[in-house]
């Protein structure tokens, strides 16, 4: 099993709470979600910051639906549904 | 609790990528191909739709509003959002952003979405378990005959076979579909963990070749300080305990979220102990726990507990999620 490190992932400010990987495996997105309220999506062969998005509230769950469309981020008192692409 | 609000996109979003980049590896080849660089400009392009679409959740005046914990909903087969609230379990639809049901449940203390997304079921606090259909929620519990262990439900897994559960007296119970209990004198199930009535199991889940099952254990000793907590395995085809294993998790802290009142004087979100042990998608002999002072994650095996490899020292601080990524690039 090779366990080198391939990338460090330091962008959040904050704990990072979850993550989920889509299972689409011409498309793999990691997203990351945070208490500083910022969803990142990663890049999973460069691990570069795509896009990051900005919430009013911190993030303590991510969910994928089945067909890796839509995001969804479940935070205090509220959920908020995405679309991934 | 209205039903959706269409309040505008309240999300802000900066696009970080940036087209074209050529990037090296450490061999100096270049690793951008034309195929990943078209992907992900259609991900930036489409990014900036994201937030027109939102579902909010609003309490009513006066209300406290509960941070939602990931137990609490599931995406269901239609991918249609069903959750589970202040006694409320609601189905929401994703794409027409309106509720499609919701009933009123009291004592519920677990709740589960099936394997397949197509039922959800909830336990009580009686040690009952109703069945839910989850296009409409309508009540199919009849369909099955499942036993009332009378002790709080703390855990619910399900199979194409099978349906496990657990409750607060320890006990951990086998519920085969096919197997027809009618013709046991008694059983109506089986007993994989018989528990000592103090030690609740929680969190539990199944492997990927749906031959273990595995859950914490929340050892409470007798002075009832320093809550020691332990991955316990069962076989499910010898139906039989196979090995069990300390997982490191912070003293003080809850894994389970109904004791979350009892622990409140955290920072933060408490430890989802569901995210600290996982098993191997694609490789069904190994699962991955946190270890290694709760920094670096040991890998082990399913069938006798042998720890396999370990990665310590990942991380500075402690690992709040493990997730594998299966490379298959890399394995070939």
């Amino acid at each position: 099993m090779n366990k080198s490190l391939i990338a460090t992932l330091a962008q959040h400010t904050d704990e990072v709470t979850s993550i989920v990987l889509t299972s689409d495996t011409n498309k793999s997105i990691l997203f990351s979600a945070s208490l500083d309220m910022k969803i990142i999506a990663w890049h999973t062969k460069l691990y570069d910051a795509l896009f990051e998005i900005t919430l009013l509230h911190p993030v303590a769950t991510l969910r994928l639906t089945k067909d890796n469309e839509i995001l969804l981020a479940i935070g205090d008192s509220e959920i908020k549904q995405m679309s991934t692409l | 609790m209205p039903a959706n609000e269409a309040d505008g996109p309240d999300v802000k979003i900066k696009k970080m990528h940036t087209m074209g980049k050529i990037k090296t590896n450490t061999d100096g080849e270049h690793v951008n191909d034309q195929e990943q660089i078209q992907v992900f400009k259609e991900l930036a392009d489409k990014s900036k739709e994201i937030g027109a679409d939102m579902i909010r959740y609003s309490p009513g005046e006066g209300e406290d509003m509960e941070c939602l914990f990931s137990e609490c909903c599931d995406v269901t087969n239609d991918n249609n959002l069903i959750q589970f609230e202040d006694g409320k379990l609601a189905l929401w639809g994703l794409k027409s952003h309106a509720k499609i049901s919701e009933i009123d449940l009291e004592k519920v203390s677990y709740v589960h979405c099936g394997f397949d997304g197509k039922e959800y079921f909830a336990g009580f606090e009686d040690g009952s378990i109703k069945v839910f259909g989850s296009a409409k929620l309508e009540d199919v519990t009849d369909d099955y005959d499942l036993p009332n262990i009378g002790s709080k439900i703390t855990s619910i897994v399900t199979s194409p076979d099978c349906l496990i559960f657990s409750a607060e007296s320890g006990k951990v119970i086998l519920y085969e579909y096919a197997f027809d209990y009618d013709d046991e004198s008694d059983e109506t199930h089986f007993v994989l963990h018989e528990g000592d009535g103090k030690n609740a199991i929680s969190c539990l889940k199944i492997s990927v070749a749906k031959n273990y099952v595995y859950g914490l254990c929340n050892k409470i000793p007798d002075d009832k300080k320093f809550k020691h907590e332990v991955v316990m395995v069962w076989n499910l085809t010898t139906k039989r305990l196979a090995h069990k294993h300390d997982l490191d998790i912070d003293q003080g802290h809850s894994s389970n979220k109904y004791e979350s009142e009892e622990n409140d004087d955290t920072d933060g979100v408490l430890e989802d102990v569901s995210k600290l042990m996982i098993h191997h998608t694609e490789d069904a002999s190994m699962m991955f726990i946190r270890g290694c002072f709760r920094k670096g994650v040991e890998i082990l095996s399913f069938d006798d507990g042998v720890k396999i490899d370990e990665m310590p020292k990942m991380h500075n601080n402690s690992i709040t999620q493990i997730i594998l990524k299966y490379d298959k690039e890399l394995r070939e």
